[in-house]
């Protein structure tokens, strides 16, 4: 955890930051959040911006997340689609739970699309595809390869110290 | 937006609807000297992956404003154009979202002002005793009304690096 300084720097946590629920729907282009300090029954509204809006802008860096303080007395968070609609929701006297459920249930993906998303992103769903996360982890294990150097050495004309001189074949072995 | 398709059409663009996910920012107005023009600073967000943290970046943007529905202040609801109108002009103002000292709540429909409803203020003012001279915001003019007597933001600004003594003449002088 870097920076640990400052209040609640777990919000700077990439564990904290990957909350995959929090991936709104393409057509949404800006989410406005507006509250007032000190406020009661603006707190749910103060407490879900402290927590979930840097959630909500690291898995959406292409919507513009913005929060403006004191411009009216009620609280409420303002979305713009794309085709010039808007949706607002009033947030007055709402805990930070009752929001983020709101906003999850309404404004996110659901469950069903986030899967689909990430099924068409797994690099390990291809069987042809070899490395970190897939099913074999080396060319060396792919059939009609070379295998791996280090069970089966390889021939001295492709190891680099025997073709560029720095060794040289001991042909005593040999006979 | 009739006015905005005329002013586009008479620089050889069409306005054209339904092209597709269109790019919107909200933003807030800045003095512009450009005609017909409004220029918005939008914030932005930064991602700094070390700290993980996000840093405040402002992006001005000239846009599109034929009748200069926006003043100085106001947030308003910006709209990329399909191909940008002059070598400044990118964006067209769709709508005024907050202006400024007239700000509407969009729950309730009321008025507002500092914060507070400008109703829940009068009662405030009965009670305290209101001043004679105070602000009254249903006798006051529109906002715009010292533009040209001492509201001079539409004009391009004077920068002065140093003060000639052989040069500056009189009208510099209050």
């Amino acid at each position: 955890m870097t920076f640990m300084k400052g209040v609640h720097p777990i919000r700077r946590t990439l564990q904290h930051l990957n909350n995959k629920r929090l991936v709104l729907k393409p057509f949404i282009q800006i989410f406005q959040v507006q509250y007032k300090n000190g406020v009661p029954s603006h707190r749910g509204a103060a407490d879900f911006a402290h927590w979930h809006l840097s959630q909500l802008q690291y898995k959406n860096p292409d919507v513009q997340v913005i929060t403006y303080r004191g411009l009216t007395p009620t609280p409420f968070i303002r979305v713009f689609f794309s085709s010039g609609r808007e949706l607002l929701m009033d947030v007055d006297r709402q805990t930070k739970d009752d929001i983020y459920n709101r906003v999850v249930t309404t404004l996110c993906k659901t469950e069903k699309e986030l899967e689909e998303a990430q099924k068409k992103s797994e690099v390990a769903e291809n069987p042809a595809h070899f490395g970190y996360g897939c099913k074999r982890h080396c060319i060396c294990e792919i059939p009609g390869q070379i295998p791996c150097p280090a069970v089966i050495p390889l021939p001295y004309h492709m190891r680099g110290r025997y073709r560029f001189g720095f060794a040289e074949v001991d042909e005593s072995k040999f006979l | 937006m009739a006015s905005t398709a005329t002013s586009l059409a008479s620089a050889g663009l069409k306005l054209v609807t339904n092209t597709g996910p269109k790019k919107l920012l909200l933003g807030k107005c800045y003095p512009c000297y450009v005609p017909k023009a409004t220029r918005v600073y939008v914030k932005m967000m930064d991602w700094d992956d070390w700290l993980k943290m996000y840093f405040v970046r402002f992006d001005s943007y000239f846009t599109h404003d034929p009748d200069k529905i926006a003043k100085t202040g106001d947030i308003v609801l910006i709209e990329q154009l399909p191909k940008r109108l002059t070598r400044d002009i990118t964006h067209q103002l769709t709508k005024v979202i907050y202006p400024m000292g007239d700000i509407v709540d969009p729950i309730s429909g009321k008025k507002c002002m500092g914060g507070q409803f400008r109703d829940v203020e009068e009662v405030k003012d009965r009670l305290w005793g209101k001043n004679e001279n105070a602000f009254d915001y249903e006798k006051a003019p529109p906002r715009g009304w010292q533009e040209g007597k001492k509201d001079w933001t539409h004009r391009p600004g004077q920068r002065k690096f140093h003060e000639f003594d052989d040069r500056d003449t009189s009208h510099m002088a209050y």
